[in-house]
This record gives structure tokens, C-alpha cells and sequence, in this order.
């Protein structure tokens, strides 16, 4: 077994041109039944969907079980699903006021518990994160790009939202930096999905490599002790509680930022008189 | 030992960093190429949100918007149980002054019917002794009179006796009788 996940480290390392990974069903079902058969080739072309889908999976039986019996008084799975979730809501109206918190929130939520619970599936044995790839991170950056925008356009108009866009010009000196302003807000709105999608992405996959080494460091130094050791050091361990902070923290930056971009495209008086003031 | 693979350790993490930046083709390219998962990622969101729709923000929320409510109505409910007691407690501090006042009252009224059965039966024994001294007195004045007589007969009697003794001479007896009873009459009167 130790010498299957020293090959499996060592051909994701230096065949294939990527940092060392740890190893996941699909690359010990390789090793196992040769990765020149068409299960095989299907699983690596479509791993981040399958990931995607076990973590959809996990999601769904938790809220299913936690929901399946829900009342007023909870149950172990349904008291741990209203802690996420009341916790969840009090971040959100924090910082779009109680008003806005009631129509915003399920797609703030949705990206949290998606985020974490993808985050937290390469913490499993031969399981993988699928933030860990760019794909991921680019979609649910696209979908807080175009909920902004729609934000922006229902709750502005298209008028208001240029003007937004053109810095709210007030006087001649203001609408003389529009040229200046406009294109510099538009680019903004752009990079914004850009470094959502790259900051998380650039975070899970340096955890994912952290772990990699640490369990690679782990299996070689046991090859150097003791040649037929049936396992490694489990080097990578102190890292797993480091990276299960570190899930929880990126699934909350993204969802708080996608949080403040939709206040920054809501009416400004509204946030006034919720006393609410985020700009 | 073997030492092959720790010696071949730093070669394979340089090498895999290295492997991880290497790109093929244009940002643009590698982006269409990502297309299909982006979009499948995108899908795989849109039922996330249904699922949490349908398991999370729709039950567990409206558990917890129950519960709540149930919390608030049940600190109104203790509010106003708290009330009712206070109010339920003054009524019953002014009714059990009420009754005391009133047991007060009735313990005075019987003090002033005792007062007065009192003074009533001390009237009455008043009376009595009244009339038992009435009646003492009636008896004593008969007694009197009626000793009286019997002295002035005793008188009579005696003068009599004593004037027979002295003049020796008898008179009729009807006569001195009479003369002695005026001379007591008017020794009387004087």
C-alpha cells in the first residue's frame, strides 16, 4: 500500500508536470487497473464534475437529514445546520442590514456551504478538493459577477448604474474624469470575478500542494527508515487542522466579498436609513 | 536504506513547481477549453441552490423563524402572566387588608356588644339590687311599723302595768288605752 501511494505521488510529481497531490480514487483506480482503459480515462477528464457531485451529494444528505425532522425543537444534525446558518445570516446582515439580508441571503449561503463543503473534501481519504481547480473558482466567480450585475441593474436601472459606473459625477470636475472613471469602474467590475475566482483557487490548491508534500515528505522518509513500512510518517497531519481553518476562512472571504460587492451596487439612500453604511 | 527516493525528493517538488506554471496556448484558449466544466460548476451551483432551497433556507429557516416567533410569544405570555400575578397579587394584599380591616371591624362590634351586654347586665343587677333593696327596705319599714306597734302595745302595756301599780286604781280598760294611744300620737307628731 505504502509503495502504491509513493507511485502514485511520485508519477503525479514528475510524469505529469504537477506539483505533488495526494492521491485520490481516480489515480489508485489507475495504478490498480492501468490507466490505459476507458473508466480509467473517463474518470481524469471528468474528476472535478465527480468531485463537484460527491460534494453536491454530502450537501445534500446533511441539509436532507437536518431538514427531514425539522421543528422547533432540534435535533443534532438540524441544531448543527441552524448554527451554520443563523451564523451565516448575522455575517450577511452585518453588512447589508436586516432589510436586504432576507433577499440576498440564500445565494450568499449557497456559496459558503458549496465553497466549504468542496473545500473540505480533499481533507477526506482519496477525495479531492475541486476548488483546487480553476474551473470551479471561475464558475461561482461568473455566477457573484452576473448576480451582481443583475443586482445592480434591477435594484439602479440601467441609468443609475452607469452613472454608478461613471464614479456619480456631482459637478464639471466629476463629469470631466468620467472618460477616466468609467472605464476604470468597468475593468473593476471584471477583475472583481477575477481575483474572487484566482484568491480561492490560489488557496486551496497551495493547501492541496502543502498537503501533497507533507504526505510525500511523510512516505520517503519511512522509505529511508524502513523500506517495507506498510505506511508513511503522517507529516502532512499538523496541516489538515490548518487547512480545515483555512476552508472555512476562503469559503467566508469569497462569500463576504461577493456580500460587499452587492452592497456597493444597492441605493445608497436605502442603506442610509437602515443605518447601515458600507461604502 | 534507501535513500534513492529522500535524494530524489527536492528534484520532484522543483520539478512539480515547475510543472504547475507551464501553459499551453493563449489565456482565451485555455478558457474555451475550461468552458464545459465551467458550465457544468455553473449548473452543479444552480443545484446546490435548489437543494438548499428546498432542505435548508425552507425548513431549518422557518424552524427557526418558528421558534423564534414561539420564543417571543412566550416571553409576552411570561410578560403578561407577570403582570396578571402582580395585578392578581395586589388584589389579594387589598382584599386581605379588606378582610382584616373587616375582621377588625367585627372583633370591635363584638367588643362594643360585649360593652355593652356589660353595662346591660350591670344595669340589671343594678336593678335588682335595686329592687332587693326596695323590697329590704319595704320589709325593714314593715318590720319597723310592725315592731313599732308592738313596742307602743308593749308600751301600753307596760304603762299600764306601771299606772295600775301606781294610782291602784283600775280604770276602764278602753279608756286608757285610748288615752295612752293619743298621748303616743301626739308624742309622735312632736
Amino acid at each position: 500500500m505504502n509503495n502504491l501511494l509513493s507511485l502514485v505521488l511520485i508519477r503525479a510529481a514528475e510524469g505529469g508536470g504537477h506539483p505533488p497531490e495526494l492521491p485520490t480514487f481516480i489515480s489508485m483506480f489507475g495504478e490498480l487497473f492501468g490507466e490505459n482503459n476507458a473508466i480509467f480515462h473517463f474518470l481524469e477528464r471528468e474528476k472535478i464534475v465527480i468531485f463537484v457531485l460527491i460534494a453536491i451529494g454530502v450537501i445534500y444528505y446533511f441539509f436532507r437529514k437536518a431538514s427531514k425532522d425539522a421543528g422547533v425543537r432540534p435535533g443534532r444534525m438540524q441544531a448543527l445546520a441552524e448554527i451554520l446558518l443563523e451564523g451565516l445570516y448575522e455575517t450577511v446582515e452585518g453588512i447589508l442590514g436586516p432589510k436586504e439580508a432576507r433577499r440576498y441571503f440564500p445565494f450568499l449561503a449557497t456559496l459558503f456551504i458549496f465553497i466549504l463543503f468542496m473545500n473540505l473534501l480533499g481533507l477526506f481519504p482519496f477525495m479531492a478538493a475541486p476548488t483546487a481547480h480553476i474551473q470551479v473558482t471561475a464558475a461561482l466567480a461568473i455566477c457573484t459577477f452576473f448576480y451582481v450585475q443583475y443586482t445592480a441593474i434591477t435594484r439602479l436601472g440601467p441609468a443609475k448604474y452607469l452613472f454608478h459606473l461613471m464614479g456619480e459625477p456631482k459637478d464639471a470636475i466629476g463629469w470631466c474624469l468620467v472618460p477616466l472613471f468609467l472605464p476604470l469602474h468597468v475593468m473593476e467590475e471584471f477583475i472583481k470575478p477575477i481575483s474572487l475566482a484566482c484568491r480561492l483557487f490560489g488557496n486551496v490548491y497551495g493547501k492541496e500542494i502543502l498537503l501533497g508534500v507533507g504526505l510525500l515528505l511523510g512516505v520517503g522518509l519511512m522509505h529511508v527508515m524502513w523500506s517495507s513500512a506498510p505506511v508513511g510518517i503522517p507529516l502532512h497531519l499538523p496541516f489538515m487542522f490548518l487547512a480545515i481553518l483555512l476552508s472555512a476562512i476562503q469559503a467566508l472571504i469569497f462569500m463576504l466579498l461577493s456580500a460587499v460587492y452587492i452592497s456597493l451596487v444597492l441605493p445608497h439612500e436605502e442603506h442610509h436609513d437602515e443605518g447601515e453604511h458600507v461604502h | 536504506m534507501n535513500f534513492e527516493l529522500l535524494q530524489a525528493l527536492p528534484a520532484l517538488v522543483t520539478a512539480a513547481a515547475e510543472g504547475g506554471h507551464e501553459s499551453d496556448g493563449s489565456v482565451v484558449s485555455q478558457f474555451i477549453a475550461m468552458l464545459p466544466d465551467i458550465i457544468t460548476v455553473i449548473l452543479c451551483f444552480f443545484l446546490v441552490y435548489w437543494i438548499l432551497k428546498k432542505y435548508a433556507y425552507g425548513p431549518i429557516l422557518s424552524a427557526i423563524d418558528e421558534r423564534r416567533d414561539r420564543i417571543e410569544s412566550d416571553l409576552k405570555r411570561a410578560e403578561e402572566l407577570r403582570l396578571a400575578a402582580e395585578q392578581g397579587w395586589s388584589e389579594i394584599e387589598q382584599r386581605l387588608q379588606t378582610v382584616e380591616e373587616e375582621a377588625r371591624r367585627k372583633m370591635q362590634d363584638l367588643l362594643n356588644d360585649g360593652k355593652q351586654s356589660a353595662d346591660e347586665i350591670r344595669e340589671k343587677g343594678r336593678q335588682d339590687s335595686e329592687a332587693l333593696l326596695d323590697k329590704a327596705r319595704e320589709n325593714i319599714q314593715y318590720e319597723t311599723q310592725k315592731a313599732r306597734e308592738e313596742l307602743k302595745q308593749d308600751i301600753v302595756n307596760l304603762t299600764l302595768h306601771a299606772t295600775e301599780q301606781i294610782i291602784r286604781e283600775r280604770l276602764d280598760d278602753q279608756k286608757h288605752r285610748d288615752l295612752i294611744g293619743d298621748f303616743l300620737n301626739r308624742l309622735e307628731r312632736n
